[in-house]
């Protein structure tokens, strides 16, 4: 069902890719823009796993066994910075707990030196500061993930 | 003598004793306060010239008295005036200084509620934009007539609410003084292009004409890219909105250390008085002429604070000869900072 006019366009993708397509963890308390951000994500080829809060997900991660040990299953996570529960920089925190090799891009309206310092130190791939467009989530998601 | 001193009716009255020539009491009378003495027998001159050097002596007394008392009712008065002064110009002091307090803390709230709104405003306006894109990228949509054309419009609207957005959280940090400089290397002609492309649909349906005039190439500016695209956005924005028809000529010229974005348009000549309201805040918000622009709409005082940010300026030029009016923005070079993460620039 098209619930959106992202949606509608991440179903004109053919479904047999779906299995290939790396997997993006979305983050992000707004049901708006985790809508519109999912969607977008999807029509750009990744697939998506949505949450609301941070404390959805922190301690809950779904591990995959890889020869460098337990993962989490996940080749992205975007996280919102403020949220209800947990903020961004306490989700990249509890998956650097767990691993250095998933990839997290932290998006937030309130962007400065010391969001991006500490998320830097923290290994992110990337800090997007909100609003930003279609081209802009893209480049950075690809930047991190290559599809 | 001492009842005579005990009379406050008798006050300054001058006594002279009479007393026998071998009297002991007469020089008790003095110590108790008599003014002179006379022994008898005395000689009627004798008498006359003490008499009249006494009430002499008293009459110089009571004159002196006199000025006195009026200069000491005088300096009361003026001690009294002094205080009375001192006492209203603490309480205006006080006043003065318990209005400054309100005025900062207003100040506060509102670049408080500045930043608060403007950051507000980026999670909804990114969910609108995104979802606007989607629709024009959705091939199974196939928009057309006046659907496409709402869309196209929407799409406009979204892209100079992003604009606002950041223009707003961009001010509200120079103003508050939380601005944090990211210098690289800026293609000013390339950016002064998109922003020309970004505008053009305004400038086309009144029919003007948008150029961008560039003699040679120019190498990049070191500068921070999205404060100059703001700015630039926000002038070129402005000067359209501006311009009822005829031409708009954007050139980037190179300077000894950085370049300048002139901008000239050929509509009427904005006067001396009206360039000085162009960059006032106070003005430029009042006067709704200086606040329309395709831009962020939020006046060129707002721009040049922009400017400023990067340690430029903007200005209409006042010795350009016209037709029209000649904007000048001035970027100088700036040094790079020893690291810079580009990837994490906003």
């Amino acid at each position: 069902m098209n619930d959106t006019p992202l949606d509608a366009l991440a179903d004109t993708l053919d479904d047999d890719t779906q299995l290939l397509r790396p997997v993006v963890c979305l983050i992000e308390d707004d049901p708006d823009l985790r809508a519109a951000l999912a969607a977008s994500l999807r029509a750009a080829g990744y697939a998506v796993r949505e949450a609301s809060d941070g404390s959805q997900v922190i301690g809950n991660w779904a591990t995959i066994g890889t020869d460098v040990g337990e993962l989490i299953d996940a080749d992205l996570i975007i996280t919102d910075q403020r949220m209800p529960g947990a903020s961004g920089l306490e989700v990249l925190s509890d998956v650097r707990r767990r691993d250095w090799a998933t990839q997290v891009v932290i998006i937030s309206a309130f962007v400065d030196d010391e969001l991006k310092e500490k998320a830097h130190r923290l290994g992110a791939a990337a800090v997007l500061a909100k609003p930003f467009g279609m081209e802009e989530l893209i480049d950075a998601v690809e930047n991190a993930v290559p599809i | 003598v001492r009842a005579v001193h005990a009379e406050p009716r008798l006050d300054g009255v001058s006594l002279l004793m009479l007393a026998g020539h071998d009297d002991a009491s007469a020089v008790r009378m003095l110590e108790a306060g008599a003014q002179d003495l006379l022994r008898k027998p005395f000689l009627l001159q004798e008498a006359r010239a003490r008499i009249n050097g006494l009430v002499a002596a008293k009459r110089a007394r009571d004159i002196l008295n006199d000025a006195l008392g009026h200069r000491d009712a005088n300096l009361i008065r003026l001690a009294n005036d002094t205080r009375a002064h001192q006492k209203a110009l603490q309480s205006t002091l006080e006043e003065l200084r318990g209005a400054r307090e309100v005025a900062e803390r207003a100040s506060l709230v509102k670049s408080n509620f500045l930043r608060m709104i403007s950051h507000e405003l980026a999670t909804p306006v990114a969910a609108l934009q995104l979802h606007v894109q989607a629709l024009g990228k959705n091939p199974a949509l196939a928009l057309g007539g006046s659907a496409a054309e709402g869309l196209r419009r929407t799409g406009r609207v979204s892209r100079r609410l992003h604009h606002l957005v950041d223009t707003m959280v961009a001010w509200a940090r120079v103003e508050s003084g939380r601005l944090k400089r990211t210098v690289s290397n800026v293609d000013v002609t390339a950016l002064a292009q998109e922003v020309i492309e970004d505008v053009r649909s305004y400038a086309t349906e009144k029919d003007l004409a948008l150029n961008l005039q560039v003699d040679r190439w120019l190498a990049p500016l070191s500068s921070d890219r999205k404060l100059v695209h703001l700015v630039l956005v926000d002038l070129v924005g402005f000067v359209v909105q501006n311009a009822p028809s005829g031409r708009v000529d954007v050139s980037v010229v190179p300077m000894r250390s950085g370049l300048q974005v002139r901008v000239r348009d050929t509509a009427q000549r904005i006067s001396s008085e009206d360039r000085v309201d162009l960059f006032s805040p106070l003005e430029s918000i009042a006067d709704v002429r200086w606040r329309s622009g395709h831009g962020s709409g939020l006046g060129l005082y707002v721009v040049r604070d922009l400017a400023r940010a990067v340690d430029g300026d903007l200005d209409v030029d006042p010795a350009f000869s016209g037709p029209g009016n000649l904007f000048v923005l001035t970027l100088p070079a700036l040094p790079h900072p020893e690291v810079h993460h580009e990837r994490y620039a906003p």
